[in-house]
């Protein structure tokens, strides 16, 4: 006996409802050098608000192309934009914007303007993806926006000239961005956040930039996981912000004489969790930075694993492996309001008669010699000497010098497995 | 004699030159704020303040001295000069006692407080007709800083 389906019915009335508002709303253009449309203003002006654009592979001289509607721009084989000395390549201005395959080269740098490969003015929702940027000022540019995602993109800058280049993604008095699998090379920061909210950056990819591979500012509850930040000036600065989690990130090689894999200054709530720290001159140097959780990291073979100075507060370090660092603890003040708990110091030398991987007297990561080459750097030279050695143990066995409440008074014996 | 002249002379020249106090150049992409130890990079907002003794604190922003000038008052003390840079000539310091400052949305300095540096009453105007804000002479902002909100510049 036939039934009438509601549920069914339902949905073929709604799928007939949607193929045809396809049909009758989404046009589809096409941009090549010898067709009606040969520059891509042209085919954005001739569209209308849901449209499809496809550009053909070819290079077009044009700059500061205006969307103002909703449309998706999709470049096949990565068409080459050239916009001149003056001008941005894309400038966005509408919501749901979709900016997909396009490579934009030489945006020149100006004084007087932040010019951008691409550019997202006041909009929301847009999404910038797989495209390359190569020598442009700044490479993508948000300001205000919301929820837009920025992801699989290239962008590489003026190598040998990075004193005056923009940073590669640039966001401004933004809230609910995504940025992931992006890789920044030769630019100022790889990664710049200012006045950004709920953001999230994953799995990108920063290298030799040359202040930061990623850094906030005044920006609040976001998180940054699993990015690699390599030879950059330094890694990630984080500064005047609150409640940011870092996990999972690799900071590597990030040297020089004042270089850091972390920099943290004056920031409140954040846990720092899952990263390694490898080769780096300074693994963290925090400074006014409170509250913070530090936790499963690994600091292997940097100059100091970790530099945090007596202005910061209330931070507990455990369970974290520190192997082969030059110094593993560096303080500028006597006493210690931070808890260092359960960690795994390859410099431990205790012994552990109970058993129960736990050492049985604590440890000082914050060695005399360490005091010393902060206050005179060039008496780093003596560094293997015996001399130095024997004021090292001298210095374990009484402090007079290093803070003798900074220590773990439950160093574990063994690498700790996260 | 008149090389052993000539050589005295490029001696006492050269003594002169190393001990001459005044502005210190700053190495942008290398040199750190002496406030925030961000590297400094952006050649039309650094400042500097110049000690008796010639020694230099560098500064990536206005703002970032004022705020050092707040926390170490007896700088002003010690200091033989105070510089910032003026927007229209990047990389130029000039004396921050007879520049003015623009405070406009329009001018992002690099820490988040909107202050533009310019060396002249007539040069920071012709900016606020362009950008808009509010103009200050160098004692004007000094009184009124801590009124200046971050995220609200006019």
């Amino acid at each position: 006996m036939f039934r009438f389906d509601y549920k069914i019915a339902g949905s073929m009335v709604l799928s007939c409802l949607l193929l045809i508002s396809v049909a009758a709303g989404a046009d589809t253009l096409s941009v090549s050098p010898d067709s009606r449309f040969s520059s891509i203003q042209d085919a954005v002006n001739h569209a209308r608000s849901g449209d499809v654009i496809f550009v053909q592979h070819a290079t077009y001289h044009e700059g500061n192309i205006l969307i103002d509607k909703k449309l998706n721009l999709t470049g096949i084989e990565y068409p080459e934009i050239y916009p001149g000395d003056t001008a941005e390549g894309f400038v966005v201005i509408a919501d749901s914007v979709v900016i997909r395959g396009f490579q934009i080269s030489d945006v020149a740098r100006s004084y007087l303007k932040d010019r951008a490969g691409i550019r997202i003015n006041d909009c929301r929702h847009c999404l910038i993806e797989n495209n390359r940027l190569i020598r442009t000022f700044f490479g993508i540019y948000l300001k205000n926006a919301r929820g837009c995602i920025i992801r699989d993109n290239e962008i590489e800058g003026v190598p040998g000239d990075e004193a005056s280049t923009g940073n590669a993604i640039h966001l401004w008095y933004s809230k609910d961005i995504t940025v992931e699998r992006n890789t920044a090379r030769g630019h100022r920061d790889g990664i710049y956040l200012e006045f950004v909210e709920n953001s999230h950056v994953e799995n990108n990819f920063s290298e030799n930039n040359i202040r930061y591979g990623l850094h906030f500012m005044f920006s609040n509850n976001d998180d940054y996981r699993y990015n690699t930040f390599r030879k950059n000036g330094a890694g990630v600065a984080v500064m005047y912000s609150r409640n940011i989690i870092m996990e999972n990130n690799v900071f590597e090689q990030n040297r020089g004489s004042s270089s850091y894999g972390l920099l943290l200054k004056d920031i409140l709530d954040g846990q720092i969790r899952f990263n390694h720290f490898i080769e780096n001159t300074i693994g963290i140097y925090a400074d006014g930075s409170n509250r913070i959780l530090y936790e499963f990291n690994e600091f292997r073979e940097n100059g100091w694993a970790l530099k945090i100075l007596g202005s910061c507060s209330d931070n507990t370090i455990t369970q974290n492996n520190f192997t082969g660092n030059t110094f593993d603890v560096m303080t500028n003040s006597k006493t210690s309001m931070n808890t260092f708990t359960g960690n795994y110091w390859s410099h431990y030398s205790g012994y552990d008669l109970d058993r129960d991987g736990v050492g049985d007297v604590p440890y000082r990561p914050v060695r005399l010699f360490s005091y010393i080459v902060g206050n005179v750097p060039s008496s780093i030279l003596l560094l293997r000497s015996f001399f130095v050695e024997l004021l090292n143990y001298a210095e374990q066995i009484t402090p007079a010098v290093t803070p003798a409440f900074l220590e773990d008074r439950s160093p574990r014996m063994k690498i700790i497995k996260p | 004699m008149n090389q052993k002249v000539l050589f005295m002379l490029l001696i006492t020249a050269l003594v002169m030159a190393s001990c001459s106090r005044g502005p210190v150049p700053i190495e942008y992409g290398s040199d750190e704020c002496h406030h925030c130890s961000m590297v400094i990079m952006d050649d039309q907002y650094a400042a500097e303040i110049v000690l008796k003794t010639g020694k230099a604190y560098k500064f990536d922003a206005i703002e970032c001295m004022v705020r050092y000038m707040d926390k170490d008052p007896l700088v002003k003390d010690d200091a033989l000069l105070f510089l910032i840079t003026d927007h229209d000539h990047p990389g130029e310091l000039i004396n921050a006692g007879t520049g003015y400052v623009l405070h406009s949305k329009d001018l992002p300095s690099p820490m988040g407080m909107f202050l533009t540096g310019f060396s002249s009453e007539q040069a920071a105007k012709e900016a606020q007709n362009v950008h808009g804000g509010n103009m200050y002479s160098w004692d004007e902002l000094l009184a009124s800083f801590g009124g200046l909100s971050m995220e609200d510049a006019p």
